[in-house]
C-alpha cells in the first residue's frame, strides 16, 4: 500500500506479511545507498511477560534484550558480522528501552544484504559456551558506560524519579545482571519478542520497493514460525511521587552536572483533549521555547556564568507520566537549581515564541527526508510510540495554537521534582 | 553533481550545483599552519565570532535571526589534520525554494556578518563574550579529564614527543586560556583575516550564479595569501618503544599503541594504508585486533586503531579491566607481527576494500563530506571518487604486506584504573 507522506514529495510503502511481519519502504532515487533495519518490540523495560495460554508470568535478569542484541550476530558458521562485510555493507545494532534494532548500510548487493539481515537475526545459534564467552565482553562494557559522566548522571536521575519503572536499570544491566544471565534466558527472550509478528523491516534509501517487497516476502515463505501470539508484559505501577527529591553524587567530572527531573502524570493532560502524538509534539515546542538558544532564561544563565553550555531539555512519555529532563553542566549548582526552580514556576511563553517554533518545526521536518537514516529512525520512533508513521504530524505542526500551548506550560510544574547533583571526586574530601 | 572553482585572488568561491538535498551549505574554510604558541587563542577566536557581532549584540539576537531564516544554523567547526588548523564557519538552511520567501541572500549574508563586523570596541573584543566564551572553553579543556580514551590519547601523544605538533590540542590548556586577552584576540582576529587561506564552498539546488554574486558582495577579505602551508608532520620513529604507564581512577584501564607507519609512497598512504589499517582495527567488528582480543579472549568491548595520514601515524586504543592489561599488550604486539609476517589473507583485502568503498559511497549522501572530497581535491591533490574507488579495488595482498612491514611500535601507553574485576 502506496502512502503519500503530507508536506513533502514522498510517498512510503507499507505491508504486512502473513507471518505478521510489517515492512515499510522510502525509497529515494537520489542517494546512493540503502539503510535496513530489523527491529523487534523488545528492549531493557520488558523483565515479565507471558505467551498467550501461559499461566504464569516469565521472569529474566536486567538487562537481556542488550546480551540477546549481542549474540544475535553468532552463527554456526561464524559471525555475521563477517558475512556482511564480505558483502560490502557495514553492519551493527542497539538496544533501548524499548527495542533491538539490527541495521545494515550498504550500496550494492541489495538481494544479499536483505536476505542475511532476514537470516541472521531470524536464525537462532545460543549456545552454553557462547554465553559465558560473551560475559567478559558486555561487562567491559558496562563498566564503559559506568565511566560516563552523562550515563551516570542520567541512571541516578532515572533511579530517584521512579519506584517501580525499570528505566531505574542500565539498558545493559549491572556487572551482576550480566554473570547471571543463563542460556536458557537468552532462549525465552528470543522464542518470545523475535517472531516476525512482533517485528518490523524499514528500508530507506536507494532500492526498488518492488523488488524489496519480493526478497522479503520470498525469504519469509521459506521459513516457519508458529502462528503469532500476544504476549502481555507484566503492567508496573509506579507511583506518582518521585522516589527521591534530592541526590549528591561523585564521580570523574571536573565540573558539577546538574539532572532535574519532572514527573507529571498524564492524566493532567486530559481536560486538553490532545492526541499523545499532539502532546508530544507541544511539549517539545514549549521545552525548546522556554530552554532552547532563543530563551532568555539561557540568555541570563549564560551571561552571568552560570552555566557554560546550555540547558539540555528533553522529555519521554512513559504509561502514565511525561518526564522532563533539564540537565546542564554548571560551577554553581545551587544557584542553578534556584534559577531553573523559579523558570518552572513562571514560565515565559510568549506568542511570538510559538510562531517561531512552528517555522522551525516544519522545516526540520522537510529537511529530515535528505537524510535516509532520520526517516528509518523517525518512522523507528512512530511505530515504537504507537504513532500512526508520519500521520498526521504535519498537520499538527502547521496547527500549532498558542492558546494551547500555555495550557501545555501550565501542567509542567514542579510538583514532583527529582534532582541530581553529580559534583567532582574532589568536592567530596572538601 | 556540477563542481566549478571561481578565484578572486584573496579568496576562492567552489560552487556544488546538486538537486539531492533539501538543504543549502555554505562553509567559509579558514586554513593556515599550526602555531602551538597561539592555536588557544584561534579556537577562542571563532568561538567569540559564532557568538554575537555588531548587528546581533547577544547570542539570542543571533538565534532569533537563525530561527526567523527557517531555522538556518550558523556554527564554526576548528579541526586539525597533520600540521594544518582548519576552520569551517558553516550555515546550513532550507532550501527557499521549499518556503514561500526568498532569504537566500540574508542567509549567505548571515555567518560574513558575523565574520566582518565582530563585537569590537577600540580595538578590542568585548569582555563580557570573552568572558563567556572562556568559561566554556576552559569547561571543554577540563572534561577532556572525564573521558579516559581521549584523555589516554592524548597523553600518549605528548609523552610520544613534547614537541611534535600531533599532539598539539586545538583548545590548548587553561593557562592558554587564561592569557587570552580582549585585545590580543583582536591581534589575533586581524592575523587570521590577512594571513588565512580561504575558501568558501556552497552546494544546493540553488542559482549558483546568484549565489556567487552575494558571496563577493559580502566577502572582505583583501589580502592575497602566498606562503607555503604544509599537510604533513614527520614524526620521528624510535629503535625501542616507550613503555608509559601513568595511574587514574576510571572503571577499566586504558591502553593506547602509536605506531609510525615508515615510509610510503603518496599512492600507498592513500590506499594500501589505510586497507592495511581497516583489517588491523579501523574496520567494524571483523578487523584483526577485534578477533584477537574481544572474540577470542572476551577482553574488551571496543579495541580500534586509527590511521592520522597526514601525521604518518597509527593509534591503536581499547578499555580492559586493570588485570588484563599485559595480555591485551601481548595480542596487540601479536596482532602486529601477524600482519608485518603477511598473514593477511584475500578475504581480508576484500572485505576491507568493500568497506572503505562502502564510507566513499556513504559520504556522497552528506553535503559536509562531499564538500570535504573536493576541499581535499583542491588543498592535497585527493583523486576523484571514481579513482580512488577504482584505486582500492586493485589492491592485493602483496600490497597490504608490503606497508605492514614498515610500521613500528613507538609509543605503549597505559592509562592504569579500576578495581581488579574477578570472574
Amino acid at each position: 500500500m502506496k502512502i503519500r507522506i503530507p508536506g513533502v514529495d514522498e510517498e512510503y510503502i507499507h505491508e504486512t506479511m502473513s507471518n505478521g511481519l510489517e515492512v515499510y519502504l522510502v525509497p529515494n532515487k537520489k542517494v546512493k545507498n540503502f539503510y535496513m533495519t530489523l527491529t523487534t518490540k523488545f528492549g531493557s523495560l520488558t523483565t515479565e511477560f507471558k505467551k498467550s495460554g501461559e499461566k504464569s508470568y516469565t521472569k529474566l535478569p536486567n538487562g537481556v534484550a542488550h546480551f540477546l542484541e549481542h549474540l544475535a550476530f553468532k552463527m554456526e558458521d561464524g559471525d555475521a558480522m563477517e558475512v556482511l562485510a564480505n558483502l560490502g555493507s557495514q553492519a551493527n545494532a542497539f538496544t533501548s528501552f524499548k527495542e533491538t534494532c539490527y541495521e545494515v548500510y550498504g550500496f550494492n548487493k541489495f538481494k544479499e544484504n536483505l536476505n542475511y539481515l532476514l537470516d541472521f537475526v531470524e536464525t537462532p545459534y545460543f549456545k552454553r559456551e557462547l554465553v559465558e564467552a560473551e560475559k567478559g565482553i558486555i561487562t567491559e562494557e558496562v563498566k564503559m558506560y559506568e565511566d560516563s559522566p552523562a550515563t551516570k548522571l542520567n541512571f541516578e536521575l532515572n533511579k530517584c524519579l521512579f519506584h517501580n519503572d525499570n528505566r531505574r536499570f542500565l539498558v545493559s544491566g549491572t556487572v551482576k545482571d550480566v554473570k547471571k544471565t543463563t542460556l536458557k534466558d537468552i532462549e525465552n527472550a528470543y522464542y518470545t519478542f523475535y517472531h516476525p509478528a512482533n517485528m518490523f523491516v524499514i528500508i530507506t534509501g536507494n532500492f526498488n520497493p518492488d523488488e524489496a517487497l519480493a526478497i522479503i516476502h520470498e525469504n519469509q515463505a521459506k521459513k516457519d514460525f508458529s502462528l503469532p501470539f500476544n504476549i502481555a508484559k507484566r503492567k508496573i505501577a509506579e507511583p506518582i511521587s518521585v522516589k527521591q527529591e534530592y541526590l549528591q553524587i561523585y564521580g570523574n567530572v571536573e565540573v558539577p552536572k546538574v539532572a532535574i527531573g519532572l514527573k507529571i502524570p498524564l492524566k493532567n493532560f486530559k481536560t486538553l483533549k490532545l492526541s499523545a502524538r499532539e502532546l508530544d509534539v507541544y511539549v517539545s515546542i514549549v521545552l525548546t521555547a522556554l530552554y532552547g538558544r532563543t530563551s532568555e532564561l539561557r540568555d541570563k544563565l549564560i551571561s552571568g556564568n552560570i552555566i557554560t553550555d546550555g540547558v539540555y531539555a528533553s522529555k519521554y512519555i512513559t504509561d502514565d507520566y511525561l518526564i522532563v529532563n533539564l540537565v546542564a553542566e554548571t560551577p554553581y549548582p545551587e544557584r542553578f537549581i534556584a534559577m531553573m526552580k523559579e523558570a518552572i514556576h513562571k514560565p515565559v511563553l510568549k506568542e511570538e515564541d510559538v510562531i517561531r517554533k512552528k517555522r522551525v518545526a516544519i522545516s526540520n521536518y522537510i529537511l529530515a527526508f535528505d537524510d535516509i537514516d532520520t526517516v528509518n529512525s523517525t518512522i523507528q520512533s512512530d511505530i515504537i510510540n504507537g504513532y500512526e508513521v508520519f500521520g498526521d504530524l504535519y498537520r499538527i505542526y502547521n496547527d500549532l495554537n498558542y492558546e494551547v500551548a500555555l495550557k501545555v506550560v501550565k501542567k509542567i510544574t514542579d510538583k514532583n521534582m527529582a534532582i541530581v547533583v553529580l559534583n567532582p571526586e574532589g568536592a567530596k574530601e572538601k | 553533481m556540477i563542481y566549478k572553482q571561481h578565484k578572486n585572488g584573496s579568496y576562492n568561491i567552489h560552487t556544488i550545483k546538486t538537486d539531492r538535498f533539501k538543504s543549502v551549505r555554505m562553509e567559509i574554510i579558514f586554513r593556515n599552519n599550526i602555531d602551538p604558541e597561539t592555536i588557544a587563542k584561534r579556537t577562542a577566536l571563532f568561538e567569540v565570532l559564532l557568538e554575537n557581532s555588531e548587528h546581533y549584540p547577544r547570542k539570542i539576537d543571533l538565534s532569533l535571526k537563525q530561527e526567523s531564516l527557517y531555522n538556518a544554523y550558523c556554527y564554526a567547526i576548528s579541526s586539525k589534520v597533520g600540521n594544518m588548523a582548519l576552520t569551517s564557519v558553516c550555515i546550513d538552511f532550507l532550501n527557499p525554494k521549499y518556503t514561500e520567501e526568498d532569504y537566500l541572500e540574508e542567509a549567505i549574508a548571515l555567518p560574513f556578518d558575523l565574520i566582518n563586523y565582530p563585537k569590537v570596541i577600540n580595538n578590542e573584543f568585548d569582555e563580557e563574550t570573552l568572558t563567556t566564551i572562556k568559561t566554556r572553553l576552559a569547561a571543554d579543556i577540563k572534561s577532556i579529564r572525564e573521558d579516559p580514551k581521549k584523555l589516554s590519547i592524548n597523553n600518549a601523544l605528548k609523552k610520544m614527543d613534547k614537541n611534535s605538533i600531533s599532539g598539539v590540542d586545538l583548545l590548548g590548556n587553561i593557562q592558554d586560556l587564561e592569557n587570552i586577552t580582549a585585545a590580543n584576540l583582536y591581534e589575533t582576529y586581524e592575523y587570521v583575516m590577512n594571513h588565512d587561506y580561504v575558501d568558501i564552498f556552497i552546494i544546493g539546488d540553488i542559482d549558483m550564479d546568484k549565489a556567487i554574486d552575494y558571496i563577493n558582495k559580502y566577502a572582505q577579505f583583501k589580502t592575497i595569501k602566498n606562503h607555503e602551508l604544509t599537510l604533513e608532520v614527520h614524526n620521528k620513529s624510535r629503535k625501542k618503544s616507550l613503555v608509559i604507564n601513568e595511574l587514574a581512577n576510571f572503571s577499566q584501564s586504558q591502553v593506547v599503541f602509536i605506531l609510525n607507519t615508515g615510509h610510503l609512497s603518496e599512492d600507498e598512504k592513500r590506499y594500501s594504508f589505510i586497507i592495511y589499517n581497516m583489517i588491523l582495527g579501523g574496520g567494524s567488528l571483523e578487523t584483526k585486533l577485534y578477533q584477537n582480543l574481544r572474540d577470542k579472549n572476551s577482553l574488551c568491548y571496543s579495541v580500534q586503531s586509527l590511521y592520522q595520514k597526514s601525521d604518518n601515524l597509527v593509534l591503536i586504543h581499547t578499555s580492559v579491566d586493570k588485570k588484563n592489561v599485559k595480555k591485551a599488550i601481548k595480542l596487540i604486539k601479536e596482532t602486529l607481527e601477524e600482519m608485518a609476517s603477511g598473514h593477511i589473507t584475500s578475504d581480508e583485502v576484500f572485505r576491507a576494500t568493500s568497506s572503505v568503498i562502502t564510507s566513499i559511497n556513504m559520504s556522497l549522501d552528506m553535503p559536509s563530506r562531499i564538500i570535504d572530497q573536493y576541499l581535499f581535491s583542491y588543498i592535497s591533490n585527493l583523486e576523484d571518487v571514481e579513482t580512488r574507488i577504482q584505486k582500492f579495488s586493485l589492491l592485493t595482498v602483496d600490497d597490504i604486506v608490503k606497508v605492514a612491514k614498515n610500521v613500528s611500535i613507538n609509543t605503549i601507553y597505559t592509562l592504569e584504573s579500576g578495581e581488579n574485576h574477578e570472574d
